[in-house]
Formats: C-alpha cells, sequence, structure tokens
C-alpha cells in the first residue's frame, strides 16, 4: 500500500467511528491546534451532511420520531452503511430498515413501510428521464391485438404494498398537518402505484386486484395475461391514470 | 454564446456569475437576474427529472459550468469509472463553460465520505492526482479546472507549497486552475499558507475561474478555525485577495457561491454585481459585459 | 377474435379516447408538488457546517438507544411513544 493509501485508510478510518489512529494524528501538523480538534471538523461534517441528506430523503421518518432520534438513527446507519457514491439523491435505500430494527422503534410496525415510501418518491423524482408513451401511439394498435401489448414502464414507475394506511400517515407527517389529526392503524393495507408525472411525483392507491393488474404489467406481461390475473377490475381506469399522466415509455406489439 | 475561455481578451467578457442552487431554478426562469453565468454542482443534476429539466431551461439562456464535488481526484485507489461516465454524459448534454474539480479525495474502497479532504503535497500525489486529471480530460474530450481546497489541517510530510503544487499540476496536464479567494483567506487563518505566495506561484494563463464566497468564524476557546460554509456575504479580507486576484488574472471569469444560510436570489445577484464592481476597480477598466 | 380479446381492445381504445382527450393539470390521484427539502440538491461543495465545526468532541455523541421517537408518531393510533410490553 502507498503512503498516501495508508494515510486515506486512516483518515477513512476515523471518520467512520473508528478512534483515531496514532500515526493518523501524528501525520497532522500541530500549528498550535491540537490534531484532533481538526480532525474533528471532519468527521463532523461527514456525519451532519449525511444525516442532512437523509433527513432530505425521508422526510416523513423525521417527523414521526422527531430530529433527535432520526439524527442518532441516520448516525448508526452512516457507520454501517457509508453511500457508495458521489450522488446523494442515491443514498439511504437500506435506511427504512435500519431505522424499522432500532431496539427504540420496535413498537412502531409503520415505521419501515413510511420509510419505504419516502423512498420510493425519492427515487421517482430522481430517476432518468425517458420517453413518455402518448395516447395517439396506443390508438394505432390493432383491435385483435391489444391483448398482445406489453408496456415498458417508466423509469419512475414503482409500485408499494403494505399493510399499513401509508398514505394517511405521511399526510399526518406533514409539517402543514393539523397537530389534532389521528391516524388508525385500523385503516387497513395500501397497494401504491408511484410514478413522476412531468416534474411532480404522484401517486395512486390501488385495490388489490388493480395491483395485481400493474404488477403483471410491469413484469412484462401482456395486456390480455395482466387482465385475466387481475380478475374482475376495470382496467380503463387504471390504463387511463397511467397512460394520461405519463407511467408508461411505450407499448411493444410482438 | 462563447463556450470556453476566449483567445485573445484581456478582461473575462462574462460579468460574475452565481452557483446554482435548486432553491433559485423557479426565479432565475421568472426574473432572468443580471448576472453573466450560472455554475451547476455536477452531482445535482446527474439524475432526470426536474433538476435536470431545470438546468436544460437554465442552459439555454446562461453559460453554465458543471462544478464537480464528488469525482475525488486525489483518492489513492483510482477514481470511480462509472461516476466520470455520468459526468461525461451531463458534460455531452450541457456544453458547459467550464467543467471543474477540486484538489482533495473524498472517499477510499468504495465509501463516499461526503467531504473535499485535504491531501499531503508530496510528489507521490502529484502523480496522482496528475494521473487521474489526465483520465478525466481524456474521458471528458476538454481540459478541467483544478480548483484549490480551503483545509482545516495540513499534513506534516507535505514537500510542495500549495501554489507550486497546483502550477505544476497546471503544467503536467495542461488542466485550468479554479482559484477560490474565499479558500485561500481560510487556509491563511487554518493552517498558514500565505495567500500572495499561492497567487505569485500560479501561471497568469493558467486560471480560468475565481471563486467567492463567505465563511464563519468558530472561536471554542484555544481552537479558532474560519469555517468555508459559504454561508454568509464576502468578507472584506477576501475582497481584497479577489482584488489581487483579478488584477494577475484578468481574464478570469469569477462566481459567488452560497450554499448554507441561502438567501433569496437577489441577494446573490447583488454580490455578482458587486464582484464586477470590485474588478473594474481593481483592473482599472469598466469593459461592458455580458449580463 | 375471443370475447376476451374484444373486451380488452374497448378497453384500450376507452382508455386511449379518455386520455386524448382529459386534461392532464388535474391528475385523478394524488400528487405532491413539493415535499419538503427532498427537492433541494443534495450535494454541497461547503465543507464543513456551522453546527459542528471546531469542536473537539464528535458531535451528538450518543447512542441511538438512548433516545426514543418523539415525533408525530404519537398522531398514529397504535404509535404510542411507551414501547409495548
Amino acid at each position: 500500500m502507498s503512503a498516501l493509501h495508508e494515510l486515506q485508510s486512516r483518515f477513512a478510518g476515523a471518520m467512520g467511528g473508528d478512534a483515531p489512529a496514532p500515526a493518523l494524528l501524528d501525520a497532522i501538523g500541530a500549528d498550535g491546534v491540537r490534531s484532533d480538534r481538526r480532525l474533528a471538523v471532519h468527521c463532523n461534517h461527514h456525519l451532519i451532511s449525511l444525516t442532512e441528506a437523509l433527513g432530505a430523503t425521508f422526510p416523513t421518518l423525521r417527523a414521526l420520531v422527531g430530529d433527535d432520534f432520526f439524527a442518532q438513527a441516520a448516525r448508526s446507519h452512516i457507520a454501517a452503511a457509508p453511500p457508495a457514491g458521489p450522488c446523494l439523491f442515491e443514498y439511504g435505500e437500506g435506511f427504512p430498515d435500519h431505522i424499522a430494527s432500532l431496539p427504540a422503534a420496535r413498537h412502531l410496525p409503520y415505521l419501515g413501510d413510511s420509510g419505504r415510501l419516502d423512498w420510493a418518491i425519492n427515487r421517482a423524482y430522481h430517476a432518468p428521464d425517458a420517453p413518455v408513451l402518448d395516447a395517439a401511439t396506443l390508438a394505432a394498435v390493432e383491435a385483435g391485438a391489444a391483448g398482445l401489448l406489453r408496456f415498458v414502464a417508466h423509469p419512475s414507475l414503482g409500485l408499494m404494498v403494505s399493510p399499513f394506511p401509508l398514505p394517511a400517515i405521511r399526510a399526518a407527517a406533514r409539517p402543514d398537518a393539523d397537530p389534532a389529526t389521528r391516524v388508525s392503524l385500523d385503516a387497513g393495507e395500501t397497494w401504491l402505484m408511484i410514478w413522476r408525472a412531468g416534474d411532480d411525483v404522484v401517486w395512486r392507491a390501488l385495490s388489490e386486484a388493480e395491483y395485481r393488474f400493474a404488477a403483471a404489467l410491469l413484469q412484462g406481461r401482456s395486456l390480455a395475461h395482466a387482465a385475466e390475473l387481475a380478475g374482475h377490475i376495470d382496467l380503463v381506469a387504471v390504463l387511463t391514470d397511467i397512460v394520461l399522466s405519463g407511467g408508461f415509455t411505450a407499448a411493444i406489439l410482438p | 454564446m462563447a463556450t470556453g475561455r476566449p483567445d485573445r481578451v484581456m478582461t473575462s467578457p462574462l460579468g460574475a456569475g452565481i452557483g446554482l442552487r435548486a432553491a433559485h431554478h423557479d426565479a432565475i426562469v421568472a426574473d432572468r437576474p443580471p448576472v453573466g453565468w450560472f455554475e451547476a454542482h455536477a452531482e445535482n443534476y446527474m439524475g432526470g427529472g426536474a433538476p435536470r429539466a431545470a438546468l436544460h431551461r437554465i442552459r439555454r439562456d446562461w453559460p453554465v459550468a458543471l462544478h464537480g464535488v464528488g469525482l475525488s481526484l486525489g483518492s489513492a485507489d483510482g477514481i470511480d469509472a462509472g461516476h466520470l461516465d455520468r459526468l461525461a454524459a451531463l458534460a455531452g448534454e450541457i456544453e458547459p463553460l467550464f467543467v471543474s474539480e477540486h484538489l482533495a479525495w473524498s472517499g477510499l474502497a468504495g465509501r463516499y465520505l461526503n467531504d473535499l479532504l485535504p491531501l499531503p503535497y508530496t510528489e507521490e500525489t502529484l502523480a496522482v492526482v496528475a494521473r487521474h486529471v489526465d483520465q478525466v480530460q481524456t474521458r471528458l474530450g476538454r481540459p478541467i479546472l483544478v480548483e484549490n481546497p480551503s483545509c482545516y489541517l495540513r499534513f506534516g510530510n507535505s514537500t510542495i507549497p500549495e501554489g507550486e503544487f497546483l502550477a505544476a499540476l497546471a503544467r503536467q496536464t495542461g488542466c485550468g486552475l479554479l482559484l477560490d479567494v474565499n479558500n485561500l483567506h481560510v487556509n491563511a487563518i487554518n493552517i498558514g499558507t500565505a495567500p500572495a505566495a499561492v497567487i505569485a506561484a500560479l501561471d497568469p494563463g493558467s486560471v480560468a475561474e475565481i471563486h467567492v464566497a463567505g465563511h464563519h468564524r468558530a472561536d471554542h476557546g484555544d481552537i479558532t478555525l474560519l469555517i468555508d460554509d459559504h454561508g454568509a456575504a464576502v468578507s472584506e479580507a477576501v475582497w481584497l485577495l479577489y482584488a489581487q486576484a483579478v488584477a494577475r488574472f484578468p481574464a478570469a471569469a469569477a462566481l459567488v457561491e452560497w450554499d448554507a444560510n441561502l438567501p433569496p436570489l437577489d441577494r446573490l445577484v447583488a454580490e455578482a454585481r458587486e464582484a464586477d464592481r470590485r474588478r473594474d476597480r481593481a483592473t482599472g477598466g469598466s469593459d461592458v459585459r455580458a449580463a | 377474435m375471443t370475447k376476451t380479446s374484444l373486451a380488452l381492445a374497448a378497453a384500450l381504445a376507452a382508455a386511449v379516447g379518455i386520455a386524448a382527450s382529459a386534461n392532464a393539470a388535474e391528475p385523478p390521484f394524488k400528487a405532491e408538488k413539493c415535499f419538503g427539502i427532498a427537492k433541494a440538491g443534495k450535494n454541497d461543495c461547503q465543507t464543513a457546517t456551522s453546527s459542528c465545526a471546531g469542536t473537539a468532541k464528535r458531535d451528538g455523541q450518543g447512542d441511538a438507544w438512548m433516545y426514543v421517537p418523539a415525533g408525530t408518531c404519537e398522531r398514529i393510533n397504535g404509535g404510542s411513544l411507551a414501547p409495548k410490553a
């Protein structure tokens, strides 16, 4: 290992929470201020800036647990799973699992899924751009071939299922929510489709059957196959909503 | 619209620019502020959707530079080729005025630390950074600018003064330099680097851009550090360094950075106009610049 | 043409018809135009924030289990602040 590599390795270790190696402190010129204090500027920035990034990605989680608990949960996540790359809008996919696993949060069973919805929204907001399928293209499909159509989902489109009423929980956690708001976990399960329409993230609540239909389409099954898996649902309503707001990139005939 | 530094001008043809921040996207499009150009942090625009669309929209009306904060030119174990590809793709779309990065490192072994970390100034480091600058310039098909860092510590084994290090890097790789005069001031207080020595060491033709920004003073008993948080107005001490810099590097384009405590757009525009006034005073010129 | 494919063709045609004529400005479902500061760029080149720099101690030392969730979770029925036995 080169001298530079060795130094950076020790430095990265200190930023990851290890006690600074004596060799690292010795390598830092004293200049009247203790080396560990100088190093602390970077260690603190590392933790605080990444905590802020997680806070921006997970506004619902942060509101639900409060800033202090959120910061501690972020700290342990950053130490265990630092970002793999520099684009911070891509950081935090594992955080909902992490916060849900903390002993002090075990009595809040909806935390993990609330965080997963934050993540799904963040992901949709930043997903790569792609063409949007317009209705005119679909109109040209021959009636007899409609069942063979396979749809290509926009990169922002995702599905989510949860035993908890996530949209209501999310709404109650918003800064502009009425503090008197109360959400009952008995309100039931959630099936959601989340994607980007224009610049905005949108979601549509689905029935369980609609969810099966959408999931089959996202898996690349034909329209006929997806409809068969879904059973009796209003295909017009689901297809209209997705096509209308740019959820598909293309429709392909074999 | 000119992209890149013209060959035969004595002073920058561009009015001072401002750092592009997402909170200002809408106001910029609506108000068309009188600034010369914008500089975007490349990593914030590597996804799709609203941020990318805003960048394209703003690029239609102004020159836009891409200022990378995550390439980690100083990492001993190499730079992330995938990230470089994303930068190249963005640069291909935006046709930026400049592509710049920092003389710093930000990660190792697949861990990104989200900070611009200091480097020891040694022959070994110079070789590492020069190799990475070459790699980036080859991939992008254009020269980049490398910025002098703000530092809170220095390494005892450094053998090359900062100015000489930057000058050698520019000579070896053909890269340009981005001189941040706030960083010069911060380093003077924090680690005793003389700003005048850095300015004097740089080839006048190598500096294509100058940054100004605010900092704050952190006093904690026996420790006083200037913190480069880009969170305040430019201090008078930094404006004085700016005047020296524009006198020595008249062709360089100026840019105001503001990150922490981000004020409304007008405040940044006012700071950019101040940079133009200060430049005219320092260079004795009163060129009409694009605004 | 089977009955199923006829039904699908009709559904598709209806969906396309509605989509082509509808006003896309108001989607019929929940749209988030703003979800806090997630819209702000997260990458800065500032190298330290005001709240942390210069302190000898690492900021906010403490362990996660010393803290308890204390936010809007109290609005969620079943999300009481006290851990359930």
